[in-house]
C-alpha cells in the first residue's frame, strides 16, 4: 500500500541514498525522456505564464515602473518600504489573515466530514459525491454573484424569509463581521468539494485490515477515526492544509464581487490591494512589491506548516 | 536600462544625411499620398483599411456604439472597424501597455480626466488646427464645456462625443402615493429643505425616500463638495479632502442614514436601488436611463438639487482620442478623423445611451428633446468635470472606501477624510 506522497516528500523514508544510484539503462533513459516530453506542455506553460511573469514582477518591484512607462529605473527597496508602511496594505493584510483563520478550519473540517461520510456504502453515494463537488466547477464570479443575490439584504430571499420569521439582522454588506462571514460561507460552499475529493483519495489509501483489526479489538467508530483515520491521513491532511492556506491567502474574486472590500475596507484583501494599486491606480511597481510581500508571507506559513504537520506516517 | 538608451542614441547618430533625406522624402510622399487617398477613400471608397477602435463602453451604451459602427461601415465599405470594448480598468491597462509597444488602436474613447498619464508617456497625438478645419469640427458647433474638456495643458488631445452628468431619478408611483404630484409631474425638490421634506414624505415602512448608494462611486460627494465651495485637489495636484467643507458634505449621507433614516444600508447598485421601487429618489449618472427604460419603469429624470451653497452639477465627457503610433500612417489617421467626424455627426443616436450630445445643434433636435434626459442640458453652465490631475485615479479608488465608512457611521467624517487625504498625498505620482 502506498501512501500519497506530498509535494515531493514521500511518506516513506528513502530506502537508498541517492548518491549511490546506479546508472540508468538505455530503456530507462528512453522512458525518462518520454516522461519529460509528456510533462513538457505543462512545464513550458508553467514557465511562460507563471515563472517568467513572477520573476519579471519581482524585477519591477525594485523599479519605478508605472503603466505606460517605456523606461524604468532601479529604485531598490523603496516600493517595499512604501507598501509595508501603507495603512491600506496593513489593513488588507490583517483582513486576509482573518479570512485565512476563519475559512481554513471550516474548509478542512467540513470536507473531512463529508469524505468520511461518503467513503462508506450508503444510498446515493456517487450522486452525493458529485453534488458536493459540483460547485467547484463553477467560476468564482458565478458563485459570488449567486450568493450576493441570495443574501442581498434589501432584495434577496434569505433576508426576506428572516424578516418574515421576525428576525431583523443588519444588512451583511453594511456589517464588517457579517460581510466576512458571507464571504467565508460562499467560499466554503464553492471549494469544500475539492478538499472532499482529496480526503476521499486519502481515505481510500488506508488499508482496510487496520479497521478490521481495530473492530476486533472492540474499537468503535470514533475510536477508529481518531486512532486510524486521522493519523494515517496525515500526508493528505498536510497537503490539504497547505494548499488551502495558500488558496485562502489569495482570496480575491469572492470579495471583489460580493463586498468590493467593504464595508469600508473591512474585507479588503491583499490581492485586492495589489489589483487596485497596480491596475486601477496604474502603479505597477508598488503592486508588484505588495504581491511579493504576500508571496513571502505565504511561504513562511507554508514552511511552518511543513514543520509542524509533516513527519513519518507508518502503517 | 541606461545602456539600452545609449545604444539607441548611438544608432540614431549613425543615420546618415542621405538616409535621413530618403526617410523624410518617403514620409512626405506617404503623408501626401495618404491625404489624397483618404480624401478619396472617405469620399468615394478607395484603398481598403482597417481601424482599431478601443473603448470602455461595456454598459447599454456599448450596444448603441456597436450599432453606430455598423452603420458607419455599411456606408464606408472600404473601411473596416475593429472595435474592442472592455471595462475601463482593463482598457487603460491594455492601452498603456499596447500604445508604448506600438500596438495601440487607431482611435479610442476615454474620459477627459484620464488623460494625464497618457500625455506624460506620450501615448496620445494632438489634433492640429488643420485636422479640425479639414473636418469642419469647430468650437461653435460644440457645447463649450465639452469642447474645453478636450484640451489638456493647452493642447487639444480629443474631440468630444458627449456629456454625461448627474441627475435625480424620481420614482413616479411613490411620488404619486405620497401626494408629491402636481399637474402630471412630480414635485422635484430643489433645495436641501425640500429634499429632506420629500425624503421624509416618501419614507414609509419598507420604502425609503432616498436610495443612497453605500459604496461604489464618489461622484455625488464630489458634486456636493463643489456645491459647498470645496475641491478635490489644489493647484499643485495634491488632495484637499481634509477641509471642513468636505467633512460637512461627507456628513450628509451619514445623516440621511443614521439621523433621519431616509435611506437603507446595503444598497450597492443604482439598478437595485431604483428598479425594485423601494426608493423614491436616487442620484446618479444619466447613463442609467436605458436600463430603467428597458425595465419599463415609471420614472422621471430631474435636475439635481442644490443641497449646499451654489449650483454645481457633476459631469463628464466621452471624447475621441488618437493614440500615438510607432509607425504613423497618415491614411489611417485621416480615416480615423473621418470616422470621428461621422460618429459625431450621427451622435443623436448615441443619446439612446442616456447621454447628452456634445454637438449643440443635435441637442436642440426634436429627437433629443423627446429623450428623458433632455432637460439636463439646462445645467450646461453648472457642469463641472473631474479634474485631469495625475492623482485622480488614486482618489477615485480610495475615496469611496472612506465615504462608505462615514455613511455607515464606523468612522467620523473628519477622521475618514483625513486618512484618505493622507493616503492620496502619500501616493508617489
Amino acid at each position: 500500500m502506498r501512501a500519497p506522497s506530498v509535494a515531493g516528500r514521500s511518506a516513506y523514508p528513502a530506502s537508498r541514498p541517492s548518491a549511490a544510484r546506479p546508472a540508468l539503462s538505455v530503456e530507462q533513459r528512453r522512458d525518462a525522456w518520454a516522461a519529460y516530453l509528456m510533462l513538457a506542455p505543462y512545464v513550458v506553460a508553467f514557465f511562460v505564464f507563471m515563472v517568467a511573469p513572477s520573476v519579471y514582477g519581482l524585477y519591477l518591484s525594485f523599479t519605478d515602473y508605472r503603466l505606460g512607462a517605456v523606461r524604468v529605473h532601479w529604485i531598490g527597496w523603496e516600493n517595499f518600504s512604501y507598501v509595508l508602511t501603507d495603512p491600506q496594505f496593513q489593513t488588507s493584510a490583517k483582513n486576509t489573515v482573518i479570512f485565512v483563520l476563519e475559512s481554513t478550519p471550516v474548509l478542512i473540517a467540513l470536507p473531512l466530514l463529508l469524505a468520511v461520510a461518503l467513503n462508506r456504502g450508503m444510498p446515493l453515494r456517487d450522486f452525493l459525491r458529485g453534488a458536493f463537488f459540483l460547485p467547484f466547477t463553477l467560476s468564482v464570479s458565478v458563485v459570488s454573484i449567486c450568493w450576493w443575490w441570495l443574501l442581498d439584504a434589501n432584495f434577496g430571499p434569505v433576508y426576506f424569509y428572516l424578516k418574515q420569521w421576525g428576525f431583523h439582522p443588519p444588512a451583511w454588506v453594511a456589517n464588517a463581521g457579517l460581510a466576512m462571514a458571507a464571504v467565508v460561507l460562499a467560499t466554503v460552499w464553492w471549494t469544500s468539494g475539492y478538499n472532499m475529493v482529496l480526503f476521499l483519495a486519502g481515505l481510500q489509501g488506508i488499508p482496510l485490515h487496520l479497521y478490521e483489526a481495530a473492530r476486533m479489538d472492540g474499537a468503535g467508530g470514533w475510536r477508529q477515526f481518531w486512532a486510524i483515520t486521522l493519523p494515517l491521513l496525515r500526508p493528505t491532511m498536510l497537503f490539504v492544509v497547505v494548499i488551502q492556506v495558500i488558496a485562502s491567502f489569495q482570496i480575491f474574486g469572492q470579495v471583489y464581487v460580493m463586498t468590493g472590500g467593504g464595508p469600508g475596507d473591512s474585507t479588503r484583501t491583499v490581492i485586492q490591494h495589489v489589483y487596485e494599486t497596480a491596475f486601477v491606480q496604474q502603479r505597477m511597481a508598488e503592486g508588484s512589491a505588495a504581491a511579493w510581500i504576500l508571496f513571502v508571507i505565504i511561504l513562511i506559513f507554508s514552511l511552518a506548516q511543513f514543520k509542524f504537520l509533516s513527519g513519518h506516517t507508518e502503517y | 536600462m541606461d545602456k539600452g538608451g545609449n545604444e539607441m542614441a548611438g544608432k540614431r547618430r549613425e543615420v546618415t544625411r542621405r538616409r535621413f533625406l530618403q526617410i523624410s522624402g518617403a514620409t512626405t510622399a506617404a503623408v501626401a499620398g495618404g491625404l489624397w487617398r483618404t480624401e478619396r477613400s472617405v469620399a468615394a471608397g478607395g484603398a481598403n483599411l482597417t481601424l482599431a477602435f478601443w473603448n470602455g463602453l461595456t454598459g447599454p451604451d456599448g450596444r448603441v456604439m456597436e450599432g453606430l459602427v455598423n452603420d458607419f461601415t455599411s456606408e464606408h465599405k472600404n473601411i473596416k472597424i475593429e472595435q474592442q470594448q472592455m471595462i475601463w480598468t482593463d482598457f487603460h491597462t491594455k492601452m498603456l501597455t499596447a500604445v508604448p509597444a506600438g500596438q495601440g488602436p487607431d482611435v479610442a474613447i476615454m474620459h477627459t480626466y484620464e488623460v494625464p498619464r497618457y500625455v506624460e508617456v506620450g501615448a496620445l497625438t494632438e489634433f492640429t488646427d488643420a485636422d479640425l478645419t479639414a473636418l469642419d469640427l469647430q468650437q461653435k458647433d460644440f457645447n463649450p464645456k465639452a469642447w474645453e474638456g478636450g484640451i489638456y495643458r493647452d493642447r487639444r488631445y480629443s474631440v468630444p462625443l458627449d456629456i454625461h452628468c448627474m441627475c435625480m431619478y424620481i420614482n413616479n408611483p411613490m411620488f404619486k402615493a405620497a401626494g408629491l404630484w402636481d399637474g402630471g409631474k412630480p414635485r422635484v425638490p430643489r433645495t436641501m429643505e425640500e429634499y429632506l421634506a420629500t425624503a421624509k414624505a416618501l419614507t414609509k415602512g419598507d420604502q425609503f425616500g432616498v436610495g443612497w448608494l453605500q459604496r461604489g462611486v464618489a461622484w455625488p460627494f464630489q458634486m456636493f463638495l463643489w456645491q459647498n465651495g470645496g475641491d478635490l485637489f489644489n493647484a499643485g495636484g495634491e488632495p484637499t479632502l481634509d477641509t471642513p467643507e468636505a467633512a460637512e458634505v461627507a456628513q450628509f449621507p451619514q445623516d440621511l442614514n443614521k439621523k433621519y433614516h431616509y435611506t437603507a444600508e446595503g444598497i450597492t447598485s443604482t439598478a437595485d436601488a431604483f428598479r425594485t421601487g423601494k426608493f423614491g429618489m436616487v442620484m446618479h449618472g444619466d447613463w442609467n436611463i436605458p436600463a430603467f427604460v428597458a425595465a419599463k419603469m415609471d420614472f422621471t429624470v430631474a435636475r439635481v438639487p442644490v443641497l449646499f451653497k451654489k449650483r454645481v452639477v457633476w459631469a463628464g465627457s466621452h471624447q475621441f482620442y488618437l493614440p500615438a503610433q510607432r509607425r504613423p500612417d497618415e491614411a489611417k489617421r485621416q480615416a480615423a478623423i473621418g470616422f470621428i467626424k461621422w460618429i459625431s455627426d450621427h451622435s443623436l443616436a448615441w443619446t439612446q445611451g442616456g447621454h447628452i450630445p456634445a454637438r449643440t445643434a443635435l441637442a436642440k433636435t426634436p429627437g433629443f428633446q423627446a429623450r428623458k434626459q433632455a432637460m439636463l442640458v439646462d445645467d450646461t453652465s453648472f457642469w463641472r468635470f473631474m479634474p485631469a490631475v495625475p492623482k485622480i485615479l488614486v482618489e477615485e479608488s480610495t475615496l469611496p472606501v472612506a465615504l462608505e465608512k462615514i455613511f455607515l457611521g464606523t468612522a467620523t467624517a473628519k477622521d475618514a477624510l483625513e486618512a484618505v487625504n493622507a493616503e492620496i498625498k502619500r501616493a508617489r505620482l
